[in-house]
C-alpha cells in the first residue's frame, strides 16, 4: 500500500512536470548517444580480446582477464605513479599560482587590465601549438633555455629536459601548469568578488595584517570556489593527453607515460581494444569519484541555503 | 566429306587467328610484352639506359579497365604532401588530381590527405564504424593487418590493366596475405645515407666517401663530434613513430639481426631475432653513439627525421638517413633562408652528398618502403563501394606515368614500366642522387608481412631503443625484453 502510493505520487509528479521533461529530452537523447552508449560499449569491450588478425565482430570473450592484465602489468605501477605526480603537482601548483595572480589582480593598479589579458594568453593558446612551441624551447640540442644557460655560464652544455627520464615528466608538468594557472586565476577572481569589502576593512581597522586578513576573511569565502577549481583541475589533468603525447609520446622509455597516453597507445598503437577499454573503465571510475565530490562541492551551498 | 573437312579446317584457322589477335591485343599480354625490365641487371647505368625508351597513354590504358565516361562516386584517403614536403610534391599532387578529373570527369571524387602518423588510426576507426573510404593508400607496412581482418578486396594487377611482372617481387609480397593479393604497389623507395661533405672535410674525413660500414659510421660520428662539437649522425629514436624503425632496421639487418626472420631468403615470420647476438651488436652500436660517444643529438629520443632537417640545413648535423626527397627539401629550406643563414644553407646544399647505406657483417640492407593502394570491401565503406570508380583510380595511380610522377622527389615508381618513361629520364637528369637511392632497391627488405608488424615496428622496436639509450635497461636486457614482447604478441597475448 505504501509503495503503491509512493509510485502513484512519483508518476503524478512526472505527469505534472511532463512539459519540463520534454524540454530536457533532446539533451538527454544527445547524452545517451554521445555519452551513455560509448560508456556502455567501452565497458562491454573491456571483457573481450581483440587480436590483430580478427575483426571486432569476431572478438573473443575473456571475462575479467583484461582487468587482471592491466592491474598486474609491469608498467601499471610506474604509469600510475606518473599519473598521480602529474595530476597532483599540476593541480596544486596551478591553483596556487592562480590564487596568487587573482589576489594580485584584485587590487586596482595601473595596467591591471593589460596584465590580466597577458596572463590569460596561455589559457587561450591551443594545447597543440603550445606543446610544439615548448618542445622547441626545451630542445636538448638547440632549445632557447639551454642556449641561454650556456650563454650565461650556468651550464657547459644545453640542458636536457625532455630527453631525460628523470626530468621529462617534471618538464611537461611545467608546461601544463603554464597553460592551466590562468583558469584557476579566472575562477578565483570570480570568487574574490564575493568577499565583502566591509569585512576586510573592519579586519584592517582591528589591526589584522595582510596574512591574517587573507586567512581569516578571504580564504573562508573562497572555500567553495577553491574546491570546485581544484576538482575541475584534477579531472582535466587526469585526462590531459595533448601535452605528453605531442612533446614526448610518453617517453623517453615511458618516463612521461600517464594513464591516458597508455590507453591511447594500447588502443591505436597495439590495437588491444579490450585492454584499452579495461584501462578506460578504471580511469572512468576514478573520474566518477572525482565527479561525485565535484557535484557535492557545487551543491553544498545550495543545501545550506535550503536549510 | 572433303568439303566438311575443309570447312572445319577453315573454321579452326579462323578461330586460331582470332584467338591470337585477342591475345596479341589484350592489355594484359601487351603489358607482359612491354615489361622488358631485367631486375638482374639493376644498376645506376641500367636504370639510365632504359629511361625514356617507352611512351604510355594513361587515360587510354585505363579506359580499357574502366571507360572514361564512367559515372560514379569515389572516396580516397592517402598521405600526401605536408609542411615538410618540398614544393614540387605539392605541385605534382595538384597536377595528378587535375589529370584524374580530366580523364574521368564524371567520377565525383572526395580525396582526403591524412597525416602519415594518423592515417592508420583514422582508417581503423572508420572501419569499425563501416565508414571507411572506398580506396586507401597505405604505407607498405599497413595493409596486411586489414587484409588479415578481411576488410580489403582481393585485387590483382591484372584487374587494373597490369601484370605481376610489372612490380617488384618484394612489393607484391607486401600486398599478399595467405597467397592472395590485396593491393597494388604505388611506389617503392629505399633511403640512402646523406652527408655534408664540408663537415667531413673539416673533421678530417674523406669528403667524397661515406662510411662503408656501420662500425665506420659510429667512428665517423665520434670523430665529427670530438673535433667539431656537433652531432655526427642524426639518430632517430622516438617512440610511436614510423621514422624510427625505418632507420634502425637497416642497421639491425646489416649486423645480421632482425625483428623476425624477415631478412632471410624464405622467412616464416615465426622466428624472433631481436635478441640474437647480431641484433644486440646492432643495438650496442646505437648505444655507443648515444651514450658512450655522445656523438648524436641528445634530442634523438623525441626526434623524428623532420626535427633533423633544421640542424642539417644549419650545418650542425653531418649525416642522416633519409629519402631522395631530402635534397629537394633542403633546396626549399635554402631558398627560404635569409641573411647569414642563407649563406650557410646554400653551402650545405652545395655540399650534400648521397651514398649507399653502410653495410654490416651480414649484408647491406635498407627498408623496402613505399606504399600500396587498396580497395575496401563494400560493407565497410561509407555509402557503399563503387568498384569501377575504385579500379579506375587504382589503374590511374599505379600507371607508369603517375607512379613515376607522384614519386618524383621521394620515391620510385611502383610500376616498373615507370622506369622506362620520359619522366624517369627527366628525374634522373634533374634530381641529384636519384641514381644512388634507386640502386639501393635490390638491397630492400620489407618489414614482416604480418598483421602484428605495426606494433612490432612502431612500438616494440622504438621501446627497445629507448630502454637501452636511456639506461633504463642494459643493451642485453632491452633486446631480451623486446624479444619477449614479440614472442608474447605472436603467441596471442
Amino acid at each position: 500500500m505504501g509503495n503503491s502510493s509512493r509510485k502513484d505520487g512519483l508518476l503524478a509528479q512526472i505527469i505534472a512536470h511532463r512539459v519540463d521533461y520534454l524540454y530536457v529530452l533532446p539533451a538527454l537523447i544527445v547524452m545517451l548517444v554521445v555519452i551513455a552508449y560509448p560508456i556502455y560499449y567501452t565497458v562491454e569491450l573491456s571483457f573481450y580480446k581483440t587480436p590483430a588478425n580478427l575483426q571486432m565482430k569476431d572478438k573473443i570473450f575473456i571475462g575479467l582477464d583484461n582487468y587482471v592484465t592491466v592491474l598486474t602489468s609491469r608498467s601499471f605501477h610506474k604509469v600510475t605513479v606518473n599519473t598521480v605526480i602529474w595530476t597532483v603537482a599540476s593541480t596544486i601548483v596551478a591553483f596556487l599560482l592562480g590564487l596568487g595572480a587573482a589576489l594580485s589582480l584584485n587590487r586596482e593598479f595601473q595596467g591591471r587590465g593589460f596584465l590580466r589579458a597577458l596572463l590569460l594568453i596561455p589559457y587561450v593558446v591551443s594545447a597543440v601549438s603550445a606543446s610544439l612551441i615548448w618542445q622547441w624551447i626545451y630542445h636538448s640540442d638547440f632549445g632557447v633555455i639551454g642556449a641561454l644557460a650556456v650563454e650565461l655560464g650556468l651550464s657547459e652544455e644545453p640542458i636536457n629536459f625532455i630527453d631525460n627520464i628523470h626530468t621529462a615528466l617534471a618538464s611537461l608538468i611545467v608546461v601544463n601548469i603554464w597553460r592551466e594557472f590562468s583558469f584557476a586565476m579566472i575562477m578565483l577572481m570570480a570568487g574574490l568578488q564575493t568577499v565583502p569589502d566591509s569585512l576586510l576593512r573592519a579586519a584592517q581597522v582591528d589591526g589584522a595584517n595582510a596574512w591574517n586578513r587573507f586567512w581569516h576573511v578571504t580564504a573562508p569565502h573562497l572555500k567553495g570556489v577553491s574546491m570546485v577549481t581544484v576538482l575541475l583541475l584534477m579531472v582535466a589533468n587526469f585526462n590531459s593527453f595533448i601535452i605528453p603525447w605531442i612533446m614526448t609520446g610518453g617517453g623517453p622509455a615511458g618516463a612521461s607515460d600517464i594513464w591516458i597516453t597508455q590507453i591511447y597507445e594500447l588502443a591505436f598503437g597495439r590495437q588491444r581494444w579490450g585492454t584499452a577499454s579495461a584501462y578506460s573503465v578504471i580511469l572512468f571510475v576514478v573520474m566518477m569519484a572525482l565527479g561525485y565530490f565535484y557535484v557535492k562541492a557545487l551543491t553544498r551551498g545550495d543545501d545550506r541555503r535550503a536549510e | 566429306m572433303k568439303s566438311a573437312f575443309s570447312f572445319a579446317r577453315t573454321i579452326g584457322t579462323l578461330a586460331a587467328l582470332l584467338t591470337t589477335a585477342a591475345i596479341a591485343f589484350s592489355p594484359m599480354e601487351a603489358s607482359a610484352q612491354d615489361t622488358s625490365i631485367d631486375l638482374n641487371k639493376w644498376s645506376p647505368d641500367y636504370v639510365r639506359s632504359i629511361a625514356g625508351t617507352a611512351k604510355f597513354d594513361t587515360a587510354g590504358d585505363c579506359s580499357k579497365v574502366v571507360p572514361l565516361d564512367y559515372k560514379g562516386k569515389l572516396s580516397v584517403w592517402w598521405t600526401g604532401p605536408n609542411d615538410a614536403s618540398p614544393d614540387i610534391e605539392r605541385t605534382i599532387n595538384d597536377q595528378f588530381w587535375a589529370a584524374w578529373k580530366a580523364a574521368y570527369p564524371n567520377i565525383e571524387t572526395d580525396a582526403q590527405n591524412v597525416n602519415y602518423n594518423v592515417l592508420l588510426d583514422k582508417f581503423r576507426t572508420a572501419l569499425l564504424g563501416n565508414a571507411a573510404p572506398m580506396v586507401v593508400r597505405l604505407q607498405i607496412l599497413g595493409g596486411v593487418e586489414f587484409a588479415a581482418k578481411g576488410y580489403l578486396h582481393q585485387i590483382n594487377p591484372e584487374d587494373v590493366g597490369y601484370a605481376k611482372a610489372d612490380f617488384w617481387p618484394g612489393a607484391l609480397k607486401s600486398v599478399t596475405w595467405e597467397g592472395k593479393t590485396y593491393g597494388i604497389p604505388t611506389n617503392n623507395e629505399t633511403m640512402a645515407l646523406i652527408w655534408n661533405a664540408k663537415i667531413f672535410k673539416d673533421a678530417g674525413l674523406d669528403p667524397e666517401n661515406p662510411p662503408a660500414t656501420w662500425d665506420d659510421l659510429v667512428a665517423y660520428s665520434k670523430q665529427i663530434h670530438d673535433r667539431l662539437g656537433i652531432p655526427g649522425y642524426g639518430l632517430v629514436a622516438r617512440q610511436n613513430a614510423g621514422n624510427t624503425p625505418f632507420r634502425f632496421m637497416p642497421q639491425l639487418w646489416a649486423y645480421g639481426g632482425g625483428a623476425l626472420d624477415e631478412a632471410t631468403d624464405s622467412p616464416n615470420y615465426k622466428t624472433v631475432m631481436l635478441n640474437t647476438p647480431a641484433a644486440k651488436r646492432a643495438l650496442q652500436a646505437s648505444y655507443n653513439m648515444y651514450v658512450r660517444d655522445k656523438s648524436v643529438p641528445v634530442s634523438a629520443l623525441t626526434n623524428t627525421q623532420n626535427e633533423n632537417q633544421a640542424p642539417f640545413i644549419a650545418g650542425k648535423l653531418a649525416m642522416v638517413i633519409a629519402h631522395p626527397s631530402e635534397y629537394a627539401k633542403m633546396m626549399d629550406l635554402s631558398a627560404k633562408a635569409t641573411g647569414a643563414d642563407k649563406k650557410i644553407a646554400e653551402e650545405v646544399v652545395a655540399n650534400m652528398r648521397y651514398g649507399l647505406i653502410p653495410k654490416g657483417p651480414a649484408r647491406r640492407a635498407v627498408v623496402f618502403g613505399g606504399s600500396n593502394i587498396h580497395i575496401v570491401k563494400d560493407e565497410y565503406v561509407d555509402g557503399g563501394q563503387d568498384e569501377m570508380a575504385a579500379k579506375a583510380l587504382v589503374c590511374f595511380w599505379t600507371s607508369p606515368e603517375w607512379s613515376t610522377k607522384l614519386a618524383w622527389t621521394g620515391s620510385n615508381p611502383g610500376n616498373l614500366k615507370g622506369f622506362r618513361t620520359e619522366w624517369m629520364k627527366e628525374r634522373l637528369d634533374s634530381i641529384r642522387f636519384l641514381d644512388v637511392t634507386t640502386s639501393m632497391l635490390p638491397s630492400g627488405i620489407p618489414f614482416p608481412v604480418i598483421p602484428e608488424a605495426p606494433e612490432i615496428m612502431n612500438i616494440i622496436v622504438p621501446d627497445m631503443l629507448q630502454n637501452a639509450l636511456t639506461g633504463a635497461m642494459t643493451v642485453d636486457a632491452a633486446a631480451d625484453d623486446a624479444a619477449g614482447k614479440v614472442e608474447d604478441l605472436l603467441g596471442g597475448f
